[in-house]
């Protein structure tokens, strides 16, 4: 595979720009000592960023206990309290009384 | 029957139990035809029984206000949950008196005694309602012009029935009116929860629960509380937080629960008009029993009903006796199914705990000691088709759990012994300590009651209170969809039925 120019130019450039960086860093600055630099310690490591405690979910207030005879009248309606209800007067037949033929 | 069977028996007995039934049932369920004068006699009873011949059918003379009336009375279908599809009425098209009596006494029985007719009925659904033809009560009615007391008179004279029917007329409005948003799914939502969900949910509970201001997005103390009392409606446990059940529950669509409050009506319907005043109830889906006394509530406990598969039936009986430390006689596909198994994968399974092998060959069966006994130590006798029965446990772990439909089928009881005693009462035999002494004794020993006491286990899904709470519960068998589907179908097979005479 052949290479085209504009590449190999800017490939070429870097390999300057990446020499010329190193150079750099190998001349000693005038009026240095040219001792070797003492060994620095390396800096302590950061601390390891605090895990974020876990923040309790706030719950509802739990409700109060049913007291048992609210609970036996909440079972009776699930089971089908069978209240009766008076079918007699429900209705009035004055209405159709009016209507009736003569 | 075996008694001490514990499963649903889905073979011949309920078979045999419907063929039984079927005459007398379908006399009272197929609509009569209102013929004019005169009428033939009908068709030939069965050779065994002498002939029966019903007085013919007497049109009776109707005023325009006895009309106006009947059709006034034809224009509930809807409120009551049995008009056709199509229709919010009962009244034919046809302007004859033929049509309209017609329609009104195939009405007033659906009214007062259910929509469905004896074909429409599943096996499991052993409640049946009683008998009824309304043609002498209408005639009566119409010869003294109380036609509105004798319709106020047809439904069920209780008020269960009065408040699903206001229900009905509610939950109708909101499934007019669009229904409800569907909240999203997504993670479990409590408090101090924000955002889009927060805001649907709320708008989606302030429709049902008007205590709950709309509109904000945050999950406050106002909006769990609102989540609290809706769990409670939909037999949730009511610990405030938005999971996967109470969103279900809230998702269900408006239109669905129209259809529950209508199933839940016509059981109402299959109720006898006089229930006994000294009474078992169970909610099968609710998995509670309530006792009646003196027709009020006295006491109730958690039980535990059957699970999907193993429904436990609908029915009315009457407990007839108890047996203390009861053995467990297997029901055959109980003991092919899971104990067999169990056995062939640890040898000694059975011996271990209590199973022993009465008979040999292929009528072999297994019987496990009454010290072991699943049924624990306490089982309550009622005749049945079905083979169930209630009866005590040995896992009373199971009371704890807000869902509880785990049985094969019959009702396990979590304060047997308490109801035990309280049927006993009155049998001098049979004092409280008498009962503890039997149990403490081990023996097993039948009891029989001093009167034989009414059991209902009904299937409520959907139940109001006098305030217009409504309730509802899960469906778990699938009976609710079911049966509003049945109803429709009776409803337009009544409504072509009058349209053709």
């Amino acid at each position: 595979m052949r290479m085209k120019w504009p590449v190999m130019a800017m490939l070429g450039g870097a390999l300057l720009l990446a020499g010329c960086k190193q150079q750099h860093q190998e001349q000693p600055v005038e009026n240095q000592p040219a001792e070797a630099p003492k060994p620095v310690a390396p800096p302590p490591p950061p601390p390891p960023a605090e895990k974020p405690k876990p923040v309790a979910a706030p719950k509802p207030k739990p409700l109060p206990p049913t007291p048992e005879d609210q609970q036996v009248l909440d079972d009776a309606d699930a089971t089908g309290m069978t209240a009766r209800v008076d079918r007699s007067g429900n209705a009035s037949d004055a209405q159709a009384a009016t209507n009736r033929e003569p | 029957m075996s008694g001490e069977s514990c499963f649903v028996a889905h073979g011949s007995r309920p078979r045999l139990f419907v063929a039984l039934l079927a005459p007398a049932l379908l006399a009272a369920q197929a609509p009569q035809p209102v013929p004019t004068v005169p009428l033939a006699p009908p068709p030939a009873t069965p050779p065994a029984a002498p002939p029966i011949v019903a007085p013919p059918h007497v049109m009776p003379h109707l005023t325009d206000g006895q009309r106006a009336q009947l059709r006034d009375f034809l224009d509930t279908a809807a409120a009551n949950g049995i008009a056709a599809s199509d229709t919010t009425s009962a009244a034919p098209t046809s302007q004859s008196d033929t049509a309209l009596v017609d329609a009104a006494m195939d009405y007033a029985k659906a009214v007062h005694g259910g929509r469905l007719a004896t074909g429409d009925f599943q096996t499991d659904w052993g409640l049946r309602p009683e008998a009824y033809d309304p043609w002498t009560g209408f005639v009566d009615a119409v010869q003294h012009d109380t036609l509105a007391a004798w319709f106020a008179s047809l439904p069920p004279p209780y008020a269960g029935y009065d408040t699903l029917k206001k229900a009905l007329a509610t939950y109708r409005g909101i499934d007019r009116a669009g229904g409800w948003p569907v909240i999203a799914a997504g993670p479990d939502i409590g408090p101090g929860a924000t955002g889009d969900r927060v805001a649907a949910m709320r708008e989606r509970l302030a429709i049902e629960d008007a205590t709950l201001a709309k509109g904000g997005d945050k999950y406050d103390d106002d909006l769990a509380a609102a989540v609290q009392r809706a769990q409670k409606r939909y037999g949730l446990e009511p610990n405030g937080i938005v999971g996967k059940a109470t969103l279900a529950a809230l998702n269900v669509p408006a239109h669905d629960r129209v259809r529950q409050i209508e199933a839940n009506m016509e059981r109402w319907r299959w109720l006898p008009a006089q229930l006994p005043e000294h009474r078992v109830q169970v909610n099968i889906a609710a998995a509670v029993l309530t006792v009646f006394d003196a027709d009020k509530p006295v006491t109730s406990m958690r039980a535990v009903t059957g699970r999907p598969g193993d429904e436990t039936p609908m029915l009315s009986s009457q407990i007839h006796s108890i047996v203390f430390n009861p053995p467990w006689n297997v029901p055959s596909s109980i003991a092919t199914k899971e104990l067999w198994p169990k056995e062939r994968a640890h040898p000694g399974y059975l011996k271990a705990h209590g199973f022993r092998v009465i008979g040999s060959g292929p009528t072999a069966r297994l019987q496990q000691n009454s010290k072991k006994s699943a049924l624990g130590k306490v089982k309550f006798d009622f005749d049945n088709p079905y083979g169930v029965y209630l009866h005590d446990t040995p896992t009373q772990g199971t009371f704890d759990r807000y869902s509880r439909l785990a049985s094969h089928g019959c009702v396990r009881l979590a304060h047997p012994v308490d109801l035990a005693k309280l049927a006993l009462q009155g049998a001098p035999d049979w004092t409280p300590d008498a009962i503890d002494a039997a149990l403490r004794k081990g023996d097993t020993v039948r009891a029989r009651l001093p009167e034989p006491i009414a059991v209902f286990l009904l299937y409520w899904t959907a139940y109001a209170s006098a305030d217009g709470r409504v309730s509802f519960l899960g469906d778990p068998y699938g009976w609710d969809g079911a049966l509003a589907d049945r109803i429709q179908a009776s409803a337009n097979r009544a409504k072509q039925m009058v349209a053709a005479r």
